[in-house]
C-alpha cells in the first residue's frame, strides 16, 4: 500500500553511526522532544493495548469465538496467499533485477522505471482493472468475443498483489546486485567452478540475506492488504475482519480476529528486523564496476519479452482497462462525473496528515540520531512497528477505544488524521533521518554556545537545514494516505469521501466506470507527483 | 575575559575513562594548548568546559562562576564559552555576517565589522561559508566565537583541516588575533610544534589527566617525565650512575645538582649534543639526514649505543668520519 517507508526503514538499522552524533549521549534531550515527538503515537499505541486486553481478558469467551470462527481456516487461508504471492513476487522481482543489473539488454534505465511503476498503484486499483477487465461482461470478452471466466477468488487476489509487491522485491535486490562484488564470482570461476556452480555456491547464497528481507517485507504487505483481497471476494484475514466489524453489532469477533492478525504480523516484522540487520552483515560494496553478461540471441529475446510482458500486465493493462471502462461509461451516458467532495476530502485528509507527520517526525528523529538511548530507539521501533502492522487493525482498536473512552472524538477527522499521521510516520521519519544524518551535529553546538538554547537552535540552524528531506517526508506521507483505504472507512466522519473509498465502494458494487473515473483520478493526483519525488530524492527515500 | 579552574574532573564513556582526575587553571588572558596523543582525552577536557559533555565528577569554574560541579550545570548556552571547532562548523545556509552576528544580541552591524575587520575578513561579509578557502573559513569560524565577547575561547584542533602553507601562516594569525582581542584561550591539538609555538602555556596530557604545565620552552627543556620528553620532540635516553654532584654516562661525565643517586635515566635533546670532527675521536657518524636548515646526523658512540645529534647545516659530516662530543644541556629522571 506504501511506497517508500519499508525500503526506508531499511536504512535506520544498517546505517553506519556517526561518531560525533554518537559522542553526546551525556546529554539530556529537552522534554518538549519527547512530547512532540512521541505524543502521535499514543492514540493508537493506548488503544492496541486496550485492545489486547479486552480480548485476553475474555479469555474463555475469546477462545470460544476463536474456534466458532474457523479461525484454522482463515490462517490457512491467509498463509496460503501470503506463500503463493511472496513466491511469484521474489521470482519475478529477482528475476527482472538480475536482468536489468547484470545483462546486456538495452535501455536498462528506462526498463528498471517501467518494471518499478506498479509500486504506484494502489492494490485495490489494480484488483479492480483485472475484474473490470476479465468475466463474461468484461472489456476482453467484449473485445474478443471470447467469454473469460472472472479473475477473482485466490487466483485473483494471488495476481493483484504480486503485480503490486514484485516492485519491491525487484528494488531490494537490484541493491543487492547492484553492491554484489563481481571478484567473488571471478575468484570461483578461477578456481574451475562452472558457471552454474558459481551461481549455485557464490552469487546465491549473497542474495540470500536481501531476498529473505524481500521476502518478509511482500509477507507483511499481503498479510496487510485489505482493497485487492476484499474486491477479489477473498477470504483473508482483514477481508474477514472488517466483515465482522461492519455485519454485526457484536464487535467482539473483529477484536479477537484482530489480535490474532496483529500477532501474526508481529512475527514477521520481528522477523524481519532480525534479518535486515544480518543482511547488512553480508553486503559489501563492489569494487569495480559489474561486467555485464552478455546474453545470446534466444536468451536476449527471452529477457525483453519477459520485461515487456512485466509491464504490460503491471501498469498498461491496468491503465488501459480503467481508461476504456471511463470511455465505455462515458459512451453509454453513465454518471461518472468527477467527484469534488471525493477530491477535496483527499487532500484534505492527507494534506493534514502530513503536516502532522511532519510535525512529529523532527523531535523524533532529533531524539533518534542527537540523544541515542534505549527509549529514543524503542521510540524509532515504535514507529516503525505501528507503520508495519495491518492497518485495519490499528482502526478496529482505535474504535473500539475511542467509542468508549473518547466519545466526541469518535468517527472526528481529527482522530482520523491523527490515525493517518501515526501510521505513516515511518515514512516522515525516514527522510527526516536521512536529511538530519546529513547536519553535522557541531553546527547544533555551535549554536548553543553561542548563547541559543536547544529550541532556537532547532528554529535557525536544523530545521533550515533539513526541511527539504522533511518536505520528502511529508509528501510520500500526503500520497501514501491519499490512496489509504481501510482505516478511512472504518474511522472517517459521517459523509467524509475520498476517491480511495469511492474507488472501492464503486468497484464492490460492480460499477466499474464510476470506480474507473475516481481510480484514474487518484493515479493522476497521486501517482504521478510520487513517482517524480521518489525518482527526484532518491537520497531521501531509499 | 576570564580565568578557567578545572579541579579533579572525571568523565568516562561506558566504563572507558576519558578524564581522571583532570586539572587545568588558565589564567586570564593567556593561551593554553592542551596538546596529548589522540585518545588522551584532551577533545573530552574541551567539550566539558563548554558544557557539551557533562562531567561524572569535578567542577568548572570560569571566573567566579561555577558553570559545572554538584549540583551546577549550566547548559552551553547560558557559559559565555566561544567555541571554534575543528570543522569550522560554519552555519551553511548563512552568510558570513549572518554567521558572526548570530551569538550577537541586540544591533549587530558594528561588531560584526569590527570583528571581521579583526580578523581580516573585511569584504567578505555576503559571502556564503562554501565560498571561503579553509583559511577563511578559520577566520569566520574565530570571529563569530569571539563576536558576542565570550568570557574564554576554546578551539578544537583549529589547524588540522588546513594545509602545510595555510596552517604556518593561520597558527600565527590565530595568536594574533586572540592576543588582540585580549582573550583567554584553550586549544586543542595532538600536534606537539603547534603546541609550543602558539601557546603562553602547555598542559600536556596522557590518559585522562594533565602530566606538565609549563611555559612552552620549559615543558620542551624541562619535561616532567621521560615520556613528556619524547612526545614533545625528538630525545635521546641514556642510562647514567648519579654520585654527589656528578653523572656519568656513556656520553661523558658532568655536573649535576640533582639529589638522585645510583643508576637514573638522562635525557638529552639532539641538539644538545654537538659533534666536533676530530682525527682519532671516540665515536663515529654513521647516518645523516640532510634538511637544509639543518642536518641530523647518528652518531655511533664507543659502548656500541647510536644517539642523535642535530646541528646546523655546516660543517657536513660524513658516515664515517670520526668525532669527539660535547652535551651542553640534560635532563635526570629517576630509573625506570
Amino acid at each position: 500500500m506504501t511506497v517508500g517507508a519499508p525500503i526506508d526503514a531499511r536504512s535506520e538499522l544498517n546505517e553506519p553511526t556517526a561518531p560525533a552524533s554518537m559522542r553526546a549521549p551525556s546529554r539530556r534531550a529537552p522534554w518538549w522532544l519527547w512530547v512532540a515527538g512521541g505524543a502521535i503515537l499514543v492514540p493508537v499505541g493506548v488503544p492496541l493495548v486496550a485492545l489486547f486486553v479486552r480480548v485476553v481478558g475474555a479469555s474463555s469467551e475469546a477462545w470460544s469465538i476463536l474456534f466458532s470462527l474457523r479461525t484454522v481456516e482463515l490462517v490457512v487461508r491467509s498463509a496460503l496467499l501470503v506463500v503463493l504471492v511472496t513466491a511469484s513476487a521474489l521470482a519475478i522481482g529477482v528475476g527482472a533485477a538480475w536482468l536489468l543489473v547484470r545483462t546486456d539488454l538495452r535501455f536498462k534505465v528506462a526498463w528498471g522505471v517501467l518494471v518499478a511503476l506498479p509500486l504506484v498503484i494502489p492494490s485495490y486499483v489494480i484488483a479492480l482493472s483485472y475484474l473490470a477487465a476479465s468475466g463474461p461482461r468484461g472489456l476482453i470478452a467484449d473485445a474478443t468475443g471470447i467469454p473469460l471466466p472472472v479473475v477473482s477468488g485466490l487466483p485473483g487476489a494471488w495476481l493483484a498483489l504480486t503485480l503490486s509487491t514484485y516492485p519491491y522485491a525487484f528494488l531490494i535486490a537490484t541493491a543487492a546486485l547492484r553492491r554484489f562484488d563481481p571478484a567473488l564470482e571471478e575468484a570461483a570461476a578461477g578456481l574451475g567452478a562452472s558457471r552454474a556452480r558459481v551461481f549455485r555456491t557464490v552469487t546465491l547464497p549473497q542474495l540470500r540475506p536481501a531476498m529473505g528481507a524481500a521476502a518478509l517485507l511482500v509477507g507483511l504487505y499481503t498479510l496487510s492488504d485489505f482493497g485487492a483481497v476484499s474486491l477479489m471476494r477473498f477470504d483473508a484475514f482483514t477481508r474477514v475482519i472488517y466483515a465482522q466489524y461492519s455485519g454485526r453489532l457484536d464487535r467482539t469477533p473483529a477484536a479477537v480476529l484482530s489480535v490474532v492478525l496483529i500477532l501474526i504480523a508481529l512475527t514477521l516484522i520481528l522477523a524481519e528486523e532480525r534479518s535486515r540487520g544480518r543482511a547488512a552483515y553480508f553486503s559489501r560494496r563492489a569494487t569495480r564496476p559489474l561486467v555485464p553478461m552478455h546474453l545470446e540471441r534466444t536468451g536476449a529475446a527471452a529477457g525483453y519479452v519477459f520485461i515487456a510482458i512485466l509491464v504490460i500486465v503491471g501498469v498498461v493493462l491496468p491503465v488501459g482497462v480503467l481508461v476504456a471502462w471511463l470511455l465505455r461509461g462515458l459512451a453509454a451516458n453513465q454518471t461518472v462525473s468527477v467527484q469534488w467532495e471525493a477530491i477535496a476530502g483527499s487532500l484534505l485528509g492527507s494534506a493534514l496528515a502530513a503536516f502532522v507527520a511532519m510535525a512529529a517526525a523532527v523531535p523524533a528523529m532529533i531524539l533518534a540520531v542527537r540523544y541515542r538511548s534505549t527509549a529514543s530507539r524503542w521510540l524509532e521501533r515504535s514507529v516503525y512497528i505501528t507503520f508495519s502492522l495491518p492497518h485495519i487493525t490499528v482502526a478496529l482498536a482505535v474504535v473500539f477505544f475511542s467509542v468508549r473512552y473518547l466519545g466526541p472524538l469518535y468517527q472526528s477527522l481529527t482522530l482520523l488524521v491523527i490515525v493517518y499521521a501515526a501510521i505513516f510516520l515511518a515514512q516522515a521519519t525516514g527522510a527526516t533521518r536521512a536529511a538530519l544524518l546529513q547536519v553535522n551535529p557541531s553546527v547544533e553546538d555551535a549554536s548553543r554556545s553561542l548563547g541559543k538554547g536547544a529550541f532556537t537552535t532547532l528554529r535557525r540552524v536544523t530545521l533550515p537545514l533539513i526541511w527539504k528531506g522533511v518536505a520528502v517526508g511529508g509528501a510520500l506521507v500526503f500520497l501514501t494516505t491519499m490512496k489509504e483505504l481501510p482505516v478511512t472507512l472504518i474511522l472517517r466522519p459521517t459523509g467524509f469521501e475520498t476517491l480511495a473509498v469511492r474507488v472501492w465502494s464503486a468497484a464492490d458494487e460492480l460499477f466499474y466506470a464510476r470506480a474507473s473515473a475516481s481510480a484514474l483520478v487518484l493515479l493522476l493526483v497521486s501517482a504521478v507527483p510520487m513517482y517524480v519525488l521518489v525518482i527526484r530524492n532518491r537520497e531521501f527515500v531509499t | 575575559m576570564s580565568s578557567i579552574h578545572c579541579s579533579a574532573i572525571s568523565r568516562s564513556f561506558g566504563g572507558a575513562a576519558a578524564l581522571t582526575d583532570f586539572d587545568l587553571e588558565v589564567p586570564v588572558g593567556s593561551i593554553v594548548s592542551l596538546v596529548g596523543p589522540s585518545g588522551s582525552g584532551k577533545t573530552t577536557a574541551l567539550r566539558v568546559i563548554a558544557g557539551f559533555e557533562t562531567p561524572d565528577h569535578g567542577t568548572v569554574t570560569i571566573g567566579d562562576r561555577t558553570v559545572v560541579g554538584p549540583g551546577v550545570n549550566v547548559p552551553p548556552e547560558r557559559r559565555r564559552v566561544g567555541m571554534v571547532f575543528q570543522d569550522y562548523a560554519l552555519f551553511p545556509h548563512m552568510t558570513v555576517a549572518a554567521n558572526v552576528a548570530y551569538g550577537v544580541d541586540g544591533p549587530s552591524v558594528g561588531r560584526v565589522t569590527e570583528v571581521l575587520a579583526l580578523v581580516g575578513l573585511k569584504g567578505f561579509a555576503e559571502r556564503f561559508p562554501n565560498e571561503l578557502s579553509g583559511g577563511e573559513q578559520q577566520r569566520v569560524a574565530l570571529a563569530r566565537a569571539l563576536a558576542p565577547q565570550p568570557d574564554v575561547v576554546l578551539l578544537d584542533e583549529p589547524f588540522s583541516n588546513l594545509d602545510a602553507p595555510q596552517r604556518d601562516k593561520m597558527r600565527r594569525e590565530v595568536r594574533r588575533i586572540l592576543k588582540a582581542a585580549g582573550a583567554t584561550a584553550v586549544f586543542v591539538t595532538h600536534d606537539q610544534s603547534e603546541a609550543l609555538s602558539v601557546a603562553d602555556i602547555v598542559a600536556v596530557m596522557r590518559a585522562g589527566s594533565v602530566v606538565q604545565v609549563a611555559p612552552p620552552h620549559i615543558v620542551y627543556a624541562a619535561p616532567a617525565d621521560p615520556w613528556v620528553a619524547s612526545f614533545l620532540g625528538d630525545s635521546v635516553l641514556v642510562e647514567g650512575t648519579a654520585t654527589t654532584g656528578l653523572v656519568s654516562t656513556s656520553l661523558g661525565t658532568f655536573p649535576h645538582r640533582g639529589g638522585a643517586e645510583g643508576t637514573v635515566d638522562v635525557m638529552i635533546r639532539p641538539e644538545w649534543i654537538h659533534p666536533y670532527p676530530q682525527q682519532n675521536g671516540s665515536a663515529v657518524v654513521v647516518d645523516r639526514e640532510f634538511y637544509g636548515h639543518d642536518q641530523m646526523l647518528l652518531i655511533e658512540l664507543p659502548t656500541g649505543q647510536r644517539v642523535q645529534s642535530r646541528i646546523g647545516p655546516r660543517p657536513l659530516l660524513d658516515p664515517g668520519d670520526r668525532v669527539d662530543l660535547a652535551v651542553d644541556e640534560f635532563v635526570v629522571f629517576p630509573h625506570t
